[in-house]
Parts: C-alpha cells; structure tokens; sequence
C-alpha cells in the first residue's frame, strides 16, 4: 500500500489508470465496496492510522479490481494478526458475495488461502454462503 | 597484499559498473519522460493527469509564498549590494543589468532547483524506496498496469513543470524589485528598464537557461526516483537511499551549473 495516498485512493488509483476512469466514478466504484465491508469511514486515512484489517481489505480489492481469476492469500495470519482471520475472511467472502453485488467486483475471483499444516483445524467446519 | 590489491580491484570495478548501470537508468527514464511528455494520448488517462497535477501541487504550488518571499528578500539584498557596489566604482549604469544576470541566470534557477530537491526531491525517493522495499511495481505489474507509466513519468513531468513555474515567478519578482529599488514607484523609466531587459535576455541566454531550468526539473525528480529504485530491498537501507540519493543530486546540480558557466562565459 503506498504510505501518502489514502485507503479509497490505493484501491482506486490502479483502477483508475487501466480504465482510464475520471476521479469522481473510480471514488464511487471504491466507495460501494468500502461501505459493503464496513469500512467506508476509513477511507480518507492514509496507511499509518489504518488497522491491518483494513490494509488486508485494500490490498485484496486492488488485486481484486484486476479482474484477476484466483487471488491467493498466503500465511493470512501474517495479515491479520489482530483478529480471527479465518473468522474475517469468511465474513468478507460472505459479504461481498450477498447481494447486491458492487458493479466493479460483481464476479468475485476465487480465493485460494495457504496456511501451515497445524492450523487446518481452523478451517474444518466453516461455512461459507454463496460460493 | 596480493589479497588486498585484488579485492581493491574488485572493488573498484564493481563500483564503477553500479555506477554505469544507475547513469543508464537516469539516461533511460530521462528519455522515455521526454517520449511520453510530448505525447498527446499519455494525458488523456486520467490517473496520469491526477499524478501531476498533484505532484505540481504539492512541489510547487504549496511553496509558492514561501519561496516567492525568499526569492524576493534575497533579490532584494542582493540588488542593493550590487547597486551600491557598482555607485563606489563609478559604473551604476551597469547596476541592474550586472544584478539581473547573477539573480536570474545563475542565482534563482540553483535557488528553484534546490527549493525543489528538498521540497519533494527528498519525499520522492523515499517513496519510491518504500514502493521498492514492499514490491509495489511489481505488484502494479501484475496487476496489468505499467508502473513507470502511471508513478515515475508524471513525477518527472510534474517536477519539471513545477521548477520552470516557480523560476518564472521568482523571475517576476527579481525584475520587479530591481526596478523599484533603481527608480522607485515611478512609471518614466520603463522604457529605460525595458531596454536593460532586452540587452539581458537576448534569445540564446534565454534559451540556455530554459535547457538548464529543465535540465533542473529532470534531476530533481529522476535522480530521486532511480535511487529509490535501486535501493536495497531492506527497511533499514531507506534512509540511505535517500541520503545518497540527496548527496546525488547536489553534486549534479552543481556540475549542471559549472558545465552552463564554463560553456556561457567561456
């Protein structure tokens, strides 16, 4: 995440350049999946005074914004080492799969997560909706 | 000592390729600022124009009063030296056109670039290294879009609009100053004064201090830049980037100067 631009800016700004969107439509784009995850008073600060879940969230919808197939979330409590990330991640799969979906991320990529053998228990038993 | 003078050698020969390597990359980034830079279709993209407009903004427009002062304060001193230098030598019709030559050729455009550097020169290379340490450019690679495109290139446009911008103002002021402190807020010497100017800045002085403002511009925001890149992929090395990168550019700065006097006078 780049240290002088904002949450909604490093998620839009890679957007906006490959689509080449004015600044007003990229923002409102960005704007709709910050709100869908809760998020959307966190979008005007920049990286130093965001919690890692909020980084985590804007690196994946600027890799998800890509239009990219599978989106691999390696060793996520290296990401998230303040909350139950499994937890998290379900919830934000949960989230942006219900409707109504965002225009920019209507179809989600796959998510792949790579983590250490001993913590498979954390994910056995997990239900994910809408897959 | 076998073991000593070859490891010197190895030395000396590694520094000189890292050397060569990062005078390619300015050469390289110079070069494709100038392609892009007079492309039509590179402002079209709207994320392209955001980025220089805001790195003008933030370089130039936010130091504007307090350059603009500085420049004034520092025209205004040093006209009154010159004027009163020349009056106790005899030769006070020389004062402004001697005053306007150091101020608007040498002094103002070194003062524009440094104001820069340290402006924005600073921030860019530490950005920059920070992108370099977190793999931002590859990730904005993999992400289908060209870093260099949408990071570096505005930057260098940006700087070099900023420096020739601010240099322009300072100009004003300079040649504004030099005629109140000569005639005061009087009207009837302006024909007089516009004679000076035009004796000043004849077409080739005018055009070399364009070339070495815009040289300015490039060295201010490139040098940062390709330091920043080339930076060791650690934290902790940050810091050095950026203090070499700052050690860099000052020595260009002046050797640009040096080279444009010695071709200007000699």
């Amino acid at each position: 995440m780049r240290a002088n631009l904002s949450l909604l800016e490093n998620i839009s700004i890679g957007m906006q350049y490959r689509r080449n969107l004015s600044n007003e439509v990229a923002i409102k784009l960005t704007s709709c999946l910050l709100e869908k995850m809760m998020m959307i008073r966190s979008a005007n600060k920049r990286v130093e005074k965001l919690t890692h879940s909020e980084i985590f969230v804007g690196k994946f919808f600027r890799a998800a914004t890509t239009n990219v197939e599978n989106i691999i979330i390696d060793r996520p409590a290296l990401l998230l080492p303040d909350v139950r990330y499994s937890d998290f991640l379900i919830f934000m799969a949960n989230t942006l799969a219900a409707e109504p979906r965002c225009e920019v991320l209507k179809k989600l990529p796959k998510c792949t997560v790579i983590d250490y053998e001993w913590n498979k228990s954390i994910w056995d038993n997990l239900e994910i909706q809408n897959a | 000592m076998r073991n000593s003078e070859s490891s010197f050698v190895e030395n000396l020969g590694k520094n000189t390729l890292e050397h060569i390597h990062y005078v390619n990359e300015v050469l390289l980034l110079a070069f494709t600022s100038i392609k892009y830079a007079f492309s039509f279709n590179y402002y079209k993209n709207n994320a392209v124009r955001a980025v220089v407009a805001k790195q003008v903004f933030f370089t130039a427009w936010q130091i504007l009063p307090q350059f603009t002062v500085a420049s004034g304060l520092l025209s205004y001193i040093l006209i009154s030296i010159v004027i009163a230098t020349t009056i106790s030598y005899g030769l006070s019709e020389y004062a402004i056109e001697l005053a306007l030559r150091i101020l608007v050729f040498e002094l103002l455009p070194i003062m524009a670039a440094l104001f820069v550097a340290l402006r924005s020169g600073a921030a860019i290379n530490t950005e920059i290294a920070l992108m370099t340490v977190n793999n931002e450019f590859r990730g904005l690679e993999q992400t289908g879009t060209d870093p260099e495109k949408l990071e570096l290139i505005p930057r260098v446009i940006g700087g070099v609009i900023s420096v020739l911008s601010i240099s322009a103002i300072s100009t004003f002021v300079a040649l504004f100053i030099s005629y109140i402190s000569t005639y005061g807020f009087e009207f009837w010497a302006i024909s007089e004064f516009s004679n000076i100017i035009t004796k000043v800045f004849t077409p080739i002085s005018v055009l070399t201090l364009w070339i070495k403002l815009i040289i300015f511009g490039f060295m201010v925001t490139i040098i940062p830049i390709i330091t920043g890149k080339l930076s060791i992929k650690s934290m902790s090395y940050v810091p050095v980037s950026v203090l070499q990168g700052m050690v860099r550019l000052f020595f260009t700065i002046m050797s640009v100067e040096v080279v444009s006097l010695a071709i200007y006078y000699i």
